[in-house]
């Protein structure tokens, strides 16, 4: 069934993109709404994975065009949930990771709507340069330079954060 | 090279996509600056610390919406099926039904042969008749020339045989 498949990649996709639990929720059922809607426009010779993420993306770059969430605070840095790769670091290390984490979490917020979506679907996603070019609708050196730019960009949030750390 | 310019060659130092040449000069930039070393460096969490974001997961309370969606659309989409609104109001039925045959009739005199020499007969027919109307209207107004040329010697007649006219020259 296609909630059960898909209803977690959507849902992390439009949490990590518009920050907050409940705004999520909300663009997640959106986007299965007009899922349902557009499935007789699917051509089955495509992949169907990076359809239903082109039309997600679509949705919310609309949503975020009418609504700015930027203007919205991301909810915090939810250090109960599990994270995807955990290590068996010393507890001093997990704390500096955490700690990087919500500065990165909170940076994305900084990113352009394009620039924050490539870097979710490449970086957090784990998806290639070259299915975000085809969810994305761009040649893959826009992408790769949007990427590479939104990087730098959180980069230097960590590098000022660390400077700050290092001042105290 | 400046800091801003090794600043946008990192991220592709950090995946190991540059050129010799574009190597050699970040290289030889790091081993001198602190600040692009660490730059660097946090590029390097940054990545590492996106691909440890950690993932929601979905409410029932969410589930239970998106799995309601699909039925919900079903009845949608029943409730979208247009009823013809001949079935609606059936007092429009004897106009509908004229103007099918009204329709039919219109089609068949312009679409087939028959049809064609019917509408040219009556084209002809109705030439016809224009042509001898305009050829009496050429004739009354002939006639209506000539009585006027009459007229006047019909009025110098009438005068010269009025009795009155007789007492005057006796």
């Amino acid at each position: 069934m296609l909630v059960n498949a898909y209803s977690q990649k959507i849902l992390n996709m439009a949490y990590q993109f518009t920050g907050t639990r409940a705004e999520a929720e909300d663009q997640t059922q959106e986007i299965f709404l007009k899922l349902f809607h557009s499935l007789s426009k699917y051509d089955t010779e495509k992949n169907f994975s990076a359809w239903l993420l082109t039309l997600a993306r679509n949705h919310l770059i609309d949503a975020y065009r009418r609504t700015r969430w930027e203007r919205k605070n991301r909810d915090d840095f939810d250090e109960n949930l599990p994270s995807r790769a955990q290590t068996a670091d010393n507890p001093e290390d997990a704390l500096l990771r955490r700690e990087e984490q919500k500065v990165l979490w909170r940076g994305l917020n900084t990113l352009p709507a394009d620039i924050r979506l490539a870097i979710i679907l490449k970086e957090i996603q784990g998806k290639k340069y070259e299915e975000v070019a085809d969810i994305l609708g761009l040649p893959l050196g826009t992408v790769k330079s949007r990427i590479n730019r939104g990087k730098l960009q959180l980069a230097k949030l960590l590098r000022e954060r660390q400077e700050k750390g290092d001042d105290l | 090279m400046t800091c801003k310019k090794i600043e946008e060659l990192l991220p592709f130092s950090a995946e190991n996509e540059l050129g010799a040449e574009d190597r050699r000069l970040v290289e030889a930039h790091l081993a001198d600056c602190p600040s692009c070393r660490r730059l660097l460096d946090c590029l390097k969490q940054t990545e590492a610390g996106l691909a440890r974001f950690p993932e929601v997961e979905a409410s029932p309370a969410l589930m239970a919406r998106l799995k309601a969606i699909p039925s919900s659309e079903k009845k949608k989409a029943r409730s979208r099926i247009r009823v013809p609104f001949f079935q609606v109001k059936p007092s429009l039925q004897p106009v509908l039904a004229g103007a099918f045959f009204l329709l039919v009739f219109t089609s068949a005199l312009l679409f087939t042969p028959a049809g064609g020499r019917l509408l040219k007969s009556l084209d002809r027919q109705l030439h016809r008749g224009y042509s001898q109307v305009e050829k009496l209207y050429a004739k009354a107004e002939s006639l209506a020339d000539s009585l006027n040329s009459k007229k006047d010697e019909v009025i110098v007649t009438l005068k010269n045989v009025s009795p009155l006219r007789r007492d005057d020259s006796e």
